[in-house]
């Protein structure tokens, strides 16, 4: 009893809750939502936001923002394919490409972010900007097609019913839950957020701990971007793009605030498992998908209303 | 000379849950005067003004203006009745210029109040400087203003809504002396235009200087009033401070010879030519009024604010101490100012604000043991007597002694040689405070050091070995526990001389 009492008490229950409604309520409207298959698909859907949640938790516990995900996504994913094709450098080689990528534009928005003290909405809408001019620029705007099949078993593979990206979502939501519940640059990650000047007498390297949550974001949105080129089949320059927004309303509904200090990788999934459960579910009643973003928006509004409401109570 | 009246408060009372803050207060104001309210902290000057701004609704007695019995609901009632009160932290919009600023939300409109009238902002600004011969340019951005400038658009902005009675708190705490020249000339300028304006100030000589009357107030309750002409700055601090004043038992003597901490010429932008040397085993209490220097002080020795020049010495070693980082790593802590906005993580619980500067300690490799953090932050807890229910209680939700005792814990978790506690008896209650010095007792004993600033004088009394006083700045005396009284102290940190 105490247990489930202390369960409630957790961050994350009301978005859980929320899932779990959509859930039974999609099961109970067709007779399709609640097969291994289909959840697995929403499970699939839901990785590519997923990924990209994982670093922009960390961002907006440290009370930053991350615009340059969808962006760091579509350039990771094209510059990859890049390597792997015209290039002739392998899958390998190509992955540890895309990757690089991530780590690269994080850092560079870190960088900006601590030493020349651009607020991060403007140093990472204007990463978004260069990363996408780039993988445009760098592909002419066309997609880089006729990638490797070896490749292709990232997005698309199976191991028995579930997908090769879901398994890689959860093996990374594992790592994040641990790095950031766990470890020092976790705890640092939520003290920086909650009060930054208190970290600095605290004697830590604040501008190194911002420069690392940027890498990490960098990171998570690459995988992002690797996993949707291989489903793709072709690395797209714009394949992620509008994709932080996502992003951020998945980590938002999971219950992180934007003032920082307070989140969680786990709500953050259940966060971007509710935007797919809603958009599947909708997709099988034969929805159309205008009114999607419709049910999408009312329910970012609600989540975070309900959410402030709390907060105050709780003061 | 005899004026009339402007302003009479008689009988204030008011209560906050278990203080009396004003007891049966009486302030009297003549028109075009200058009156000085004068009291140590906590003596009830600010809760007096706030009863007269409508900001505090107090239990008993009446306000009367020009006579007539007034209830201030609110403060925008004072104001409409021409209270203005110039706060030590402006209230002005640094990205408008100066006319908007004065008339920000009581712009002239047209068209049935749609439409501002810019031009009669700018017109009426202008005529209004003139008249009260401010000199400000009306088209000037706020921030690109003096600290001085400020001020008069923050007086002048009163005297856009007529105020007849004008309070100013520690108006010059932050001016430069030839600025404070300006504003004694716009003092008297006001006066002779019939403006009545109350004084608070911790400087007696420019109390002495600009003031006509003065009234002091101790622990609530009014000791005292008088003509400047028959005032000296020796009665005025005996009045402040009354005559039960005792010097405190100290609970024990641990100072070495050996010195810990040594400071040769510091300056930067806050504070000049500081000369200061704390022994280990010592108790070096740091005493001045606010703006005084100490803040600014220890947080220069700390790495927090850069420094121009000077010398830090620690156990015999010259050292670079450019980040807090760096001070720590010289075994120096700062318990600073503002606990809620600079000491502690509001976000966190008990366990992690106080293990959250040395994790390194509770961990192996990146990962933390929670376990060793628990059983470490257990000690403290029983050691500082902090009531909280358990290791993992959010801090958010702990009493003001108890959240100070973390942040002192979460230093004491540092090991540091040097401990700087910067107000650390701010808004804590009798107990806690007790407990505080205890500890500081404790550390002396071990052969710690620790910098105690204070605005209460009775507690740098009680803990120090060693005082220094600041003023403006700088360093103004060095006072022996045996030598120091409580007379010596106010006059250095008032800037008098040493007696």
């Amino acid at each position: 009893m105490t247990a489930w009492l202390q369960l409630t008490k957790q961050r994350e229950f009301a978005a859980f809750v929320g899932l779990l409604v959509l859930i039974v309520g999609f099961s109970i409207a067709s007779p399709d939502f609640f097969t291994t298959y289909n959840l697995m698909n929403i499970m699939r859907q839901a990785s590519i936001i997923a990924l990209l949640a994982i670093g922009m938790t960390f961002v907006i516990i440290a009370g930053g923002i991350d615009l340059s995900v969808g962006a760091i996504a579509s350039i990771s994913g094209t510059l990859a394919a890049q390597v792997m094709i015209s290039s002739g450098g392998g899958v390998f080689v190509g992955v540890l490409t895309g990757l690089g990528v991530g780590i690269a534009v994080g850092f560079v928005n870190g960088l900006i972010i601590s030493k020349f003290k651009v607020p991060p909405i403007i140093a990472t809408l204007a990463l978004m900007s260069v990363s996408q001019g780039l993988a445009l620029a760098v592909t002419g705007g066309y997609p880089v097609s006729g990638l490797p099949d070896s490749f292709a078993w990232l997005g698309r593979g199976f191991v028995g019913a579930v997908p090769i990206p879901v398994i890689i979502l959860l093996l990374m939501y594992i790592v994040a839950h641990i790095i950031l519940n766990h470890t020092k640059f976790g705890a640092y990650v939520f003290g920086l957020g909650g009060n930054e000047e208190a970290t600095r007498l605290a004697g830590l390297n604040v501008n190194k701990i911002k420069i690392w949550v940027y890498v990490v974001s960098g990171i998570t949105a690459a995988v992002s971007g690797l996993i949707l080129a291989s489903r793709l089949g072709s690395g797209q320059p714009l394949a992620g793009q509008g994709m932080e927004l996502n992003a951020i309303a998945a980590v938002v509904i999971g219950g992180a605030s934007v003032a920082g200090g307070v989140g969680g990788v786990i709500g953050s999934l259940i966060g971007a498992l509710i935007m797919s459960v809603l958009n599947n579910g909708l997709d099988l009643m034969n929805i159309n998908s205008y009114y999607q973003m419709i049910f999408t928006g009312i329910i970012l509004a609600l989540a975070v209303a309900s959410q402030s409401k709390k907060r105050k109570r709780g003061k | 000379m005899v004026r009339d009246q402007m302003l009479k408060m008689t009988g204030v009372t008011k209560k906050f849950p278990g203080v009396t803050a004003l007891s049966n207060v009486n302030f009297q104001l003549g028109k075009g005067e200058v009156h000085a309210l004068v009291g140590a902290n906590g003596a009830g000057k600010s809760t007096l003004i706030k009863v007269l701004a409508g900001a505090h609704r107090p239990e008993e007695g009446t306000i009367e203006l020009k006579g007539e019995e007034v209830y201030f609901e609110n403060p925008s009632d004072a104001k409409k009745r021409g209270i203005g009160v110039i706060y030590q932290e402006f209230t002005l919009l640094p990205e408008l210029d100066v006319a908007k600023n004065i008339f920000y939300a009581s712009e002239p409109t047209y068209g049935a109040g749609l439409f501002v009238n810019w031009k009669r902002v700018y017109e009426d600004a202008r005529k209004l400087i003139d008249k009260f011969g401010l000199n400000l340019d009306v088209t000037a951005k706020v921030s690109s203003l003096s600290t001085a400038a400020q001020q008069m658009v923050e007086i002048a902005k009163a005297l856009s809504l007529n105020a007849e009675v004008l309070v100013m708190d520690e108006p010059t705490a932050t001016l430069t002396v030839h600025e404070v020249e300006r504003l004694f000339e716009i003092i008297k300028d006001l006066k002779s235009r019939g403006v009545s304006i109350i004084y608070i100030s911790h400087r007696l000589e420019e109390i002495l200087e600009i003031c006509d009357k003065l009234t002091v107030l101790r622990s609530g309750t009014m000791v005292g009033g008088m003509d400047i002409k028959d005032a000296t700055k020796d009665n005025i601090i005996s009045m402040m401070i009354g005559n039960a004043m005792q010097k405190p038992e100290k609970p024990g003597y641990y100072v070495q010879d050996e010195t810990a901490l040594e400071i040769k010429g510091l300056s930067n932008e806050n504070v000049t030519d500081i000369h200061l040397n704390v022994r280990k085993g010592e108790v070096i209490g740091l005493a001045g009024l606010v703006g005084a220097g100490r803040t600014e002080l220890v947080r220069a020795l700390f790495g927090a604010d850069p420094i121009r020049e000077g010398q830090i010495i620690v156990n015999g070693k010259s050292v670079t101490i450019s980040s807090p980082r760096q001070a720590i790593q010289h075994r120096i802590g700062l318990l600073p100012e503002s606990r809620k906005e600079q000491g502690l993580l509001m976000n966190l619980n008990v366990r992690r604000n106080t293990t959250f500067a040395t994790l390194k300690k509770f961990s192996r490799g990146p990962f933390i043991s929670k376990q060793r953090e628990k059983h470490q932050v257990k000690d403290y807890i029983t050691r500082l007597k902090i009531k909280t229910p358990d290791t993992e209680f959010m801090v958010v939700n702990l009493s003001g002694g108890n959240q100070q005792k973390i942040v002192l814990a979460k230093w004491l978790c540092n090991e540091c040689n040097i401990l700087i506690l910067d107000e650390p008896t701010r808004g804590v209650d009798v107990p806690a405070k007790e407990e505080i010095f205890q500890e500081i007792n404790n550390l002396v004993k071990s052969g710690k050091s620790i910098i105690f600033i204070s605005s209460e004088l009775d507690e740098i009394l009680r803990v120090s070995d060693r005082i220094y006083t600041m003023y403006k700045g700088r360093i103004t005396g060095e006072l022996d526990r045996e030598s120091v009284t409580m007379n010596t102290m106010m006059h250095l940190i008032t800037g008098g001389d040493q007696h």
